[in-house]
């Protein structure tokens, strides 16, 4: 499968939870939480 | 929680995301690693601070923006930024946990409530019971005390609400306040403390457009497309 557009991810790293987020381009289009 | 294991709990958290984005690690053009985990993120290109990250994953939302608040597992910020989401100051308190999430966790349990709940149950008080702890340690044995002394939990944890928040407001003493006002964190979920630190700053809070503890998360994959538009890899 060809995926179009450009992914760009921050993952933060806290004491109590990990949470990601992944951008498309310049939009929000994917996020994660672990507690 | 993320514990000690932090790659591991980083990489979960990466994975959820590309598992909900229908996307592989391979398919991300850059990864920003933030967090007091962001030193041990092997799968990210750059690491970046927590601070610089609330600020322009705020300003990517709200533009408007000048002060945050950023108040996590086991530290608080007082964040100052210009215009374009650069931080301009910032004062912050991670010597005690006294004013963090660890903190209102250590409440939780002593209340047996979810600490999720510890907000709404706050802001069901009909008065404030004082606390005169700052150190969490003294402050759950007194919260123990005031317990025993017949004091209702909604009264004392609306209590340890507006401690934290005079505590916070003793923060913006050193980098002052300029409206628009956000807050960002885990513990911005709490709508006590949301409240209490409105009355104790006398500010409105802008309401989040996303679950406000992702706003880390969120301006390091802002910083990770602005690396990447620099090194060439995104034109």
């Amino acid at each position: 499968m060809t995926i179009s557009g450009n992914y760009f991810a921050g993952v933060d790293v806290g004491s109590l939870a990990a949470k990601s987020v992944i951008l498309k381009d310049g939009e929000i289009f994917a996020t994660g939480l672990v507690q | 929680m993320s514990g000690v294991n932090s790659v591991e709990s980083g990489l979960n958290a990466l994975n959820l995301a590309l598992e909900t984005a229908g996307l592989k690690k391979e398919d991300l053009t850059y990864i920003v690693g933030t967090g007091y985990g962001r030193v041990s993120a092997p799968y990210a290109n750059k690491a970046v601070t927590e601070i610089t990250c609330h600020a322009k994953g705020t300003n990517y939302l709200h533009p408007t923006v000048r002060t945050i608040i950023d108040m996590g597992g086991q530290d608080c910020k007082a964040i100052r930024i210009d215009p374009d989401g650069a931080v301009v100051d910032f004062a912050m308190n991670d010597k005690c946990a006294a004013g963090t999430g660890r903190f209102l966790e250590v409440m939780a349990g002593v209340f047996k409530v979810k600490l999720e709940d510890l907000g709404s149950i706050a802001l069901s008080a009909t008065d404030t019971v004082p606390m005169s702890s700052t150190c969490t340690v003294f402050a759950e044995s007194e919260t123990i005390s005031l317990v025993a002394r017949g004091e209702k939990p909604e009264n004392i944890l609306n209590g340890i609400h507006h401690s934290i928040a005079n505590r916070i407001a003793g923060l913006f003493s050193r980098v002052g306040i300029e409206s628009d006002v956000f807050f960002s964190g885990g513990v911005a979920k709490n709508s006590g403390m949301k409240t209490a630190i409105e009355q104790a700053l006398k500010v409105s809070i802008v309401k989040p457009e996303i679950d406000p503890q992702l706003i880390g998360a969120l301006g390091a994959a802002v910083i990770a497309r602005n690396f990447a538009k620099k090194e060439g890899l995104w034109a």
